[in-house]
């Protein structure tokens, strides 16, 4: 029970466990169990203020429920629209599920260290993707082509598991059309209307020339996904300093406060999420 | 760092004075426990004197407690107003905190404070006042010699604001802060300059309380310190340990140096809560992803985990200090003898 | 400040003595005692988060009643109204025989005193049982038989560490009753000899120093044929001083208990000729409610006989249990749903309250006053951590004011007045009339009892393996913990009891065998029945065996049918069955 209410005060601005209120703006289907949402900031002052980088993380609540964390799926060029993309998988983003635009969500953030950027420019950017792992690199590829001269060659390998998992349907096609980037889609089961590529991601690399000199390579995706993913770009003649990843663990605070997302000495919401494999092998428990 | 004399018989004189603008917490036994109580009237001398005495669980519960409410919410009309919790207290003193408790709490501001500073502890810790008893003789338990945790503060190393050391009829007040200071000025007169023998018999005490302290080489823990940053102990050693291990969580929830809390949400109707309590990594629910996968599903490599935080050198070199300060609490909470220096013990033994 | 209240946890019959901390307001947290002789300055993970239980929400605050579909909320004065016209209408045209009562080894033993006596002599129906008849009762019963009626103290807990064998009926014993693993870890390092008998295990840990892969009901048979047994296990079995500590919810048998206990007793008579027995409970007063009565009186029926299809049953009044967690299977589960009235009191709006036609808030083991009996037989007092609250009244009360409305007289005692009852009238209480005594730490320990006398009890037989086939086995597993509501209300419990889903476990290599996958399904085949399930893969599980938790109730009824009557507990369960294994 909450008690008397009257012994309660205002809570203060540095206050990193009060989270901001903010109202859904907008809700895109993406698939049978994904959605994404738009998000607006009911303060003003903070909705004016508020910047991300890539790769970096909010932590949404749905007051009452629970917490979640959750990569910024959007361009961090317009933190006005700033989107996630939600799979419902468990209490909190089942509930996240139910709510409709205009109703009321707590967020904190954005936490995290983000995807590198400048010291990208100039080079070959390889992108593989798997499943729900394309929201977070949206982050990092759409400002990379807002700023395209920038960066060399940019490619994305895209797989799911079926045709009806893929998510962002529409900017897939404004990429299979596009000069700017070589973009290639496989799924690990077809239908009867997918004539694309069929099988996991990896059996992309052979057909995709990937361009292994003066290249980074960002991987996403379900653990085991990147685990092969890695094996093959190693192979292939990348460094592990320029292979880059993401690690997930369970979160509470999102401050490096509450110990869960702990992995070897590292915290994954102040030290990554974004990790690359070179720093992933220093830690002291198995990771990939 | 400032010396004083205080006679004991003026001890309670001067918790009198305090009440003024502070609140006192001091050991207490109540249903045959010893536990931090605000003071009302006669101060046991027996837990204030240089015999090491501990409540079962340390003052970090003071600034970082059991459970605590991190704000309620109310919804009206389609908007959600958010409120937190009433400061825990204005001003309070801890008096009779040992060298060991005190070296957690300052574990715990390294922690806490810097890096995002925690909202909640800032708020009670920057209105505390420490004032620390050195113990000149052990209980069974205690090891805080092998983990720089006592029995005497350091001044040079430990920020304290107030350790006093017991000379039998009198206290030496050595006063480190300005906090301290402040509690010192209450009344001057009631203190005293020390005499050169009085600030001798006070190194000698130390001295001495070193060699009862000691019943290991210093270098006890670094065997252990070693072979767990180089992650070089076998699996096996960790896997028997797990086995003795029965996922209770008690070590971490009376370790001075654990830190860990899980978060609980809570609704009925209109109004709610957030609040977080105090969590372990023991448990194997820690690491549970929705999915059911869990990253660290093995006891053993739980345990692992749980010592890796606690005494590597990379946490050491995060942290500031290493995350033991040997109060032995461990000792006595867990059911399957495998607290700080059995597993030391163990893997010495490689 | 903080508030330290000196009480007794009451997640299960270990009894382990705490402080619950509050600011006055709420539970704040938990800490064990240091001296009490069960806990000794440590508890386990649930009686360290019991706090957040007693936090929570979802605490029924009003009565509720229904109508129609819905349950609605309603002042005390109507529910208790609501109550009296259906009961009274239900004692005038069926009979007081139409009405079955049922306590709880959630609540005290005065409140347990006071149901049994409100249900005798207010209704005046012998129909009253407790839930435990499913997971409990044949151990309670067992012994009762042995000791020719009730006894006291098997044993204390303290006292294991310094067995010099001790033999562990199932892995759970010690992992999740950690002051009984303490101390079998204690006696480990001392040089005791410690074996564990599980069916479900492959690998020991360390500190046992033999597995026995039998399960409780084919242990007799087992020591008895000793050429199955080691001939070193024998010795130290068989030698005096051992002790005994099993499960009570496991054993399904009366007579598997009996036959064991007997088989371990061939001792000189000098000998203390039992062993020091602890029966554990995941529930904390399986001992004390039994004990206070909570059996049906002369030509009363069982819970079970309560919701066979053909009783007379038509209304039932549960106090301090969430019932449908209990019922092991769907016929009775049918019976409940359909009752003409049921009055349930209880703490949150749990699964069974859904189902009831009028609801009661009453306070949780942490708000009340009372003693509770532990699984070594030691009667302690417990202490509200906050003063009473306006949203839930004690049952004491609730039984006074249906008495009164009912137009009988039904006595206001204080608990302490119902201890002196208590002592007077049942007899290993007979010290609980000390208020002085009872207030120590560690409460009154029972008088142990006089030496058992020989009884013979019908067996059961152990069906044998043949090739491919598969034992299965349908045990009361630790997931029961995860339908237990005060563990959902606690976020760090419910992540430590994770729910289960209904499938079959088999070891890694079996299932490679038959090149089955985790999650695929099998037909499972006795000479009974049949079902399909998924599959989970457990290392585990011994080879050539199959693990069925027994809560996934419609899975194991068609495959074992109907089933078996324990003709001494008048209960029933599921025997061990031989089946054959298909993928599908």
């Amino acid at each position: 029970m909450i008690g008397d209410l009257s012994l309660y005060r205002e809570p203060e601005m540095d206050n990193i466990y009060v989270p901001n209120k903010a109202r859904i703006k907008g809700i895109q289907d993406e698939t049978y169990d994904t959605k994404t949402y738009e998000f607006e900031f009911v303060d003003t002052a903070v909705k004016e203020g508020f910047r991300f980088l890539p790769g970096q993380f909010l932590e949404i609540s749905v007051l009452g429920i629970g917490e979640a964390p959750f990569g910024l799926a959007s361009n961090p060029n317009h933190p006005d629209s700033f989107r996630v993309t939600i799979r419902a998988v468990g209490s909190v983003t089942r509930a996240l599920h139910e709510l409709k635009v205009g109703e009321l969500v707590g967020i904190r953030g954005p936490f995290g260290n983000g995807f590198p950027f400048d010291e990208m420019k100039g080079k070959n950017i390889l992108f593989v993707a798997g499943g729900i792992g394309l929201p977070p690199l949206r982050s990092l590829i759409e400002p990379m082509l807002d700023g395209r001269s920038e960066f060399k060659d940019i490619q994305i390998l895209y797989g799911a598991r079926s045709p009806a998992d893929l998510v962002y349907q529409d900017r897939l096609k404004e990429w299979e059309k596009t000069p700017e980037i070589r973009f290639m889609m496989s799924v690990d089961v077809g239908d009867p209307a997918w004539i694309g590529n069929v099988g996991v991601v990896t059996t992309l690399f052979p057909k995709a020339d990937i361009l292994t000199q003066n290249a980074v390579a960002f991987v996403c995706g379900p653990p085991i996904m990147i685990r092969f993913v890695i094996l093959e770009l190693l192979g292939r003649g990348f460094a592990p300093e320029n292979i880059i990843s993401t690690l997930e663990r369970n979160m509470k605070c999102g401050v490096g406060k509450c110990g869960h997302c702990a992995v070897g000495h590292k915290y994954i919401c102040l030290d990554g999420p974004v990790f690359s494999y070179k720093e992933m092998m220093k830690l002291s428990e198995k990771v990939v | 760092m400032e010396q004083v004399v205080l006679q004991k018989s003026n001890l309670n004189h001067w918790v009198e004075l305090m009440h003024g603008g502070f609140q006192v917490v001091a050991p207490s036994r109540v249903h045959g426990e010893i536990f931090f109580l605000p003071h009302a009237g006669q101060l046991e001398s027996d837990l204030l004197c240089g015999n090491a005495t501990l409540p079962y669980l340390p003052p970090k519960d003071i600034v970082f407690p059991q459970s605590e409410t991190l704000f309620s919410f109310t919804r009206d009309a389609g908007d959600i107003a958010f409120s937190i919790p009433e400061k825990a207290f204005e001003r309070l003193v801890i008096l009779g905190i040992r060298s060991c408790d005190t070296a957690g709490i300052h574990w715990l501001d390294n922690f806490y404070l810097n890096n995002f500073r925690d909202f909640y502890y800032h708020d009670r810790r920057d209105n505390l006042t420490l004032i620390s008893i050195a113990c000149n003789q052990p209980m069974n338990n205690c090891f805080c010699i092998c983990c720089e945790g006592g029995p005497f503060l350091n001044p040079e190393k430990a920020a304290f604001d107030i350790q006093l050391v017991d000379l039998d009829e009198h206290y030496l007040v050595e006063c480190n802060s300005e906090k301290g200071k402040e509690l010192v000025n209450l009344n001057r007169s009631l203190f005293s300059p020390p005499d050169p023998a009085m600030v001798e018999a006070r190194d000698q005490l130390e001295k001495k309380s070193h060699t009862l302290f000691l019943h290991e080489p210093t270098s006890y823990m670094s065997t252990a310190i070693r072979r767990i940053t180089s992650n070089s102990v076998p699996p096996e050693v960790w896997t028997e340990l797990g086995e003795r291990c029965f996922d209770d969580g008690g070590c971490t929830f009376v370790c001075p140096c654990c830190s860990c809390f899980g978060v609980g949400y809570s609704s009925k109707g209109e109004t709610g809560c957030h609040y977080r309590f105090w969590d372990s990594c023991d448990y194997s629910g820690f690491t549970r992803e929705v999915s059911g996968h869990n990253p660290r599903a093995e006891k053993g490599e739980r345990f692992k985990r749980r010592f890796f935080h606690k005494l590597s050198y990379q946490y050491v070199k995060r942290d500031g200090r290493i995350g033991c300060v040997g109060c032995g609490r461990c000792i006595t909470a867990c059911p399957g003898e495998v607290g700080m220096p059995a597993v030391v013990e163990r893997l010495r033994r490689g | 400040m903080v508030k330290n209240t000196p009480t007794i946890c009451s997640f299960c019959s270990n009894g382990c003595g705490m402080f619950v901390r509050s600011d006055g307001k709420e539970a704040i947290g938990c800490l064990p005692m240091t001296l009490h002789p069960v806990s000794e300055g440590r508890l386990c993970h649930r009686g360290w988060n019991r706090f957040q239980n007693l936090r929570s929400f979802n605490r029924l605050s009003l009565p509720l009643v229904r109508e129609g579909s819905n349950l609605k909320e309603v002042t005390w004065p109507e529910a208790l109204q609501k109550t009296t016209e259906k009961i009274s209408e239900l004692l005038s045209r069926y009979g007081p025989q139409s009405l079955g009562v049922i306590g709880s080894p959630w609540l005290t033993n005065e409140d347990n005193y006071r149901i049994a006596r409100f249900s005798r002599d207010i209704l005046g129906t012998n129909h009253l049982d407790g839930s435990y008849r499913f997971s409990g009762a044949a151990a309670l019963a067992a012994l009762n038989q042995l000791f020719s009626g009730s006894f006291g103290s098997l044993g204390s807990i303290p006292a294991i560490a310094q067995t010099p064998t001790i033999l562990v009926i199932g892995k759970e014993c010690c992992r999740d009753f950690s002051p009984v693993g303490s101390r079998l870890i204690k006696a480990f390092l001392h040089g005791s000899t410690v074996i564990l008998a599980d069916p479900l295990c492959t690998r020991k840990e360390h500190f046992f120093k033999y597995l026995l892969p039998h399960p409780i009901q084919s242990l007799a048979a087992a020591f008895r044929d000793k050429e199955s047994l080691p001939p070193e296990v024998s010795a130290h079995l068989f030698q005096p001083g051992l002790a005994l500590i099993f499960l009570a919810d496991q054993v399904d048998s009366a007579s598997s208990l009996v036959s064991l206990l007997q088989s371990l007793s061939p001792r000189p008579p000098t000998e203390n000729p039992l062993p020091l027995m602890i029966p554990l409970s995941r529930s904390p007063n399986l001992k004390g409610a039994w004990d206070m009565g909570i059996q049906p009186g002369e030509g009363g029926l069982t819970l079970q006989e309560m919701l066979d299809e053909e009783s007379h049953v038509k209304g039932l009044i549960l106090f301090g249990d969430d019932l449908l967690n209990h019922l092991p299977t769907s016929s009775m589960l049918e019976k409940f749903k359909n009752l003409e009235f049921v009055l349930v009191a209880d703490r949150f709006f749990t699964e069974t309250a859904r189902m009831a036609h009028c609801v009661l808030p009453i306070p949780l083991l942490a708000e009340t006053r009372g003693t509770m009996t532990n699984s070594e037989g030691r009667v302690q007092k417990l202490r509200p951590f906050l003063g009473p609250q306006k949203e839930n009244r004690p049952v004491a009360d609730i039984l006074y004011d249906l008495s009164r409305r009912l137009g009988k007289d039904f006595p206001v005692f204080s608990e302490p007045e119902v201890r002196r009852e208590i002592s007077k009238n049942i007899s290993p209480y007979t010290k609980v009339a000390s208020e002085s005594d009872l207030e120590e730490v560690g409460g009154i320990l029972l008088p142990a009892p006089t030496a058992p006398l020989p009884c013979e009890l019908p067996e059961a037989a152990e069906q044998a393996t043949e090739e491919n086939r598969y034992r299965l086995l349908v045990p009361n597993t630790l997931y029961a913990w995860n339908r237990n509501q005060m563990i959902h209300e606690s976020p760090v419990l419910r992540m430590e009891y994770p729910s289960d889903r209904p499938a079959v476990r088999m070891n890694p290599l079996d299932a490679k065998e038959l090149k089955i996958r985790m999650g695929e399904k099998v037909k499972v085949r006795s000479d009974r029945g049949e079902t399909q399930a998924p599959v989970e893969v457990d290392e585990n599980i011994p080879s050539k065996v199959l693990m069925l938790p027994s809560h996934f109730v419609e899975v194991v009824e068609s495959l074992a049918g109907k089933a078996v009557r324990d003709v001494t507990t008048r209960t029933l369960f599921f025997p061990s069955l031989s089946v054959t294994v298909e993928k599908l």
